[in-house]
């Protein structure tokens, strides 16, 4: 563990000072690299950038077919990079003040790929650059304006043929952000859902232990009317097209609901036998 | 309880170097909230590593008797950052939605301020439609007893802990703690934690231990697979082996993908399921 830590130390020093790196450079400053064969290297290497990026920090390799510059750069650092360029702030101050709020503030680190595109998420909207990315097997390429937290979920606010849409986070996969900056201005912070102005298929009345409907019911998209609650059991009607994410809740409340009334049951039979 | 040294902790010392050439151990560990000997071990690691120009990146000078340290820094240590954008970001969402903490804005300055210039940053919508106010009665560092209902179960669970930190991963906002009976490390859900309790007569012995499980199932498509630590996952073909922390947390993940994977083993699973898939189809039928 002691080697590896020295080597991410030395990559995010190496790759901090400067622009773009080559594989070369990188093989012959770090000193654990230089003297193994390339596949080990590679290895070696490969192993060291997933470290750094379970921590924020991503390393990619740039190809811009229109630049002569190749070779590899460290992004996730740059919201800090532009706050320690503010003179009129006392950055030790900052820094004093970051240690004691990470005392009751942990970096989440347990998933890699949602943090990793957030990050990138985040650049593209602070550096007005266009975002690709695959997404429920469709290949996307957006003008991020913006990013929504609901029902404990994240999504991605961006411009797709001059309307804004919201993306899943958990479904986006092959994040890649463009070589150009400044390109769209960001007007607005709220974001509406598509599904917001939809008719529901599904009607529901269930009576339930209240708990038991706050601790599930972000499982499943949906609006709730008319809900009662006396003795911490909540009576209300629920109107959804999520028909998987209802049969989950379902599933999970188990003994705890009761289904009053329900009005096209049929797909959701279905989708139980299936 | 040691704190684990990772490469957070490395960088966060190094930052505090480079804004103190000269200062006291004990300062040094309290700002860090880390132990002596933590610290000494990773001065042992940065003070191997060499500039690119061949120097050393840090040394320094340790004077026993006043305890304090004199740091000689190489200039390319400034290049090293020393907050990455994922860390801003979890910290102003958990800013931006904590009572406790929307509280600490308003009454701290440094805090004020530093939220303001975090702020220009994150352009965020945040709806959050969960209940709070249950974690905004933990007391941090102190003893708590909270009831929990576990994933995958309906019942309620009391836990005798001490809350260490907030974080936020793809399930949501997550209570780090230290369980107090077990006296080990242990993640909650926020959105799960049904009440604190200030006074409450508190019993252990209803806990039952969990042990590990393997789940084996057939799955379709590999994006069931997202979100579980790699390192519990065995895959060949179109079939996985998941060791899970709990019988319950495999029954969650069984039921969250019942229309996704066929479960192969345990029996025991696969009989939940398959039951509640009955009485399910018959409450349906009204």
């Amino acid at each position: 563990m002691k080697n590896v830590l020295k080597r991410s130390i030395e990559l995010l020093n190496l790759l901090s000072g400067s622009s773009t790196i080559s594989t070369e450079t990188i093989k012959n400053n770090i000193s654990d690299y230089r003297d193994l064969n390339d596949q080990s290297f590679r290895r070696s290497f490969e192993r060291d950038k997933n470290l750094l990026r379970s921590f924020g920090y991503v390393i990619d390799y740039e190809n811009d077919k229109w630049s002569f510059d190749r070779g590899y750069t460290l992004s996730g650092n740059s919201i800090f990079e532009s706050i320690r360029k503010d003179k009129e702030l006392n950055i030790e101050q900052f820094f004093y003040t970051y240690l004691y709020l990470k005392k009751y503030l942990s970096s989440g680190k347990i998933d890699n790929d949602k943090n990793e595109i957030i990050t990138k998420v985040i650049k593209g909207i602070n550096e007005k650059r266009r975002i690709a990315f695959d997404y429920l097997n469709n290949y996307k390429k957006v003008k991020p304006q913006g990013l929504k937290y609901f029902n404990g979920r994240w999504y991605l606010a961006g411009e797709e043929n001059n309307t804004i849409k919201t993306f899943n986070i958990n479904h986006i996969k092959n994040l890649k952000i463009g070589n150009k900056s400044d390109l769209f201005e960001i007007e607005s912070t709220n974001f509406p859902f598509s599904w917001q102005d939809e008719k529901f298929s599904i009607e529901i009345i269930i009576e339930i232990n209240n708990d038991i409907y706050e601790v599930n019911k972000n499982i499943f998209t949906h609006n709730v009317l008319d809900s009662k609650i006396s003795e911490n059991i909540l009576n209300c009607k629920i109107l959804t097209n999520d028909k998987t994410g209802l049969v989950k809740f379902l599933l999970l409340c188990d003994t705890k609901l009761r289904i009053l009334k329900i009005k096209n049951s049929t797909d959701l039979e279905r989708l139980l036998n299936e | 309880m040691n704190k684990k040294i990772d490469l957070e902790m490395v960088i966060n010392i190094l930052s505090f170097i480079k804004n103190n050439e000269k200062c006291n151990i004990d300062e040094f560990v309290d700002e860090l909230g880390i132990k002596k000997k933590e610290l000494f071990y990773v001065l042992s690691i940065v003070t191997d590593i060499y500039s690119q120009h061949g120097e050393l990146l840090i040394d320094y000078e340790y004077d026993e008797e006043r305890g304090e340290f004199l740091f000689n820094l190489n200039s390319s240590i400034s290049n090293i950052t020393q907050i990455n954008d994922g860390d801003l970001f979890n910290i102003f969402f958990l800013l931006s939605t904590n009572t406790i903490y929307k509280q600490l804005i308003t009454e701290n300055k440094d805090v004020q301020q530093f939220y303001e210039v975090i702020s220009k940053f994150f352009n965020l919508e945040i709806i959050d439609n969960n209940k709070s106010e249950t974690i905004d009665h933990l007391t941090y560092f102190e003893e708590n007893i909270i009831s929990y209902i576990k994933l995958g179960t309906t019942d309620e669970n009391f836990y005798r802990i001490q809350p260490i930190s907030l974080t936020s991963n793809s399930d949501g906002i997550i209570l780090e703690a230290v369980d107090l009976d077990d006296e080990t490390y242990k993640t909650f859900l926020v959105n799960r934690i049904v009440d604190v309790f200030d006074n409450i007569e508190y019993s252990n012995s209803k806990k039952a231990k969990d042990s590990s499980i393997d789940l084996k199932f057939k799955f379709e498509d590999k994006k069931v697979l997202n979100g579980i630590n790699q390192k519990n996952i065995k895959v060949d073909e179109r079939q996985a082996v998941v060791k899970f922390y709990s019988e319950s947390n495999a029954l969650n993940f069984a039921l969250n993908n019942f229309n996704e994977i066929e479960i192969l083993s345990p029996q025991s699973i696969t009989n939940e399921i398959s039951m509640r898939k009955a009485k399910l189809i018959e409450k349906l039928k009204l």
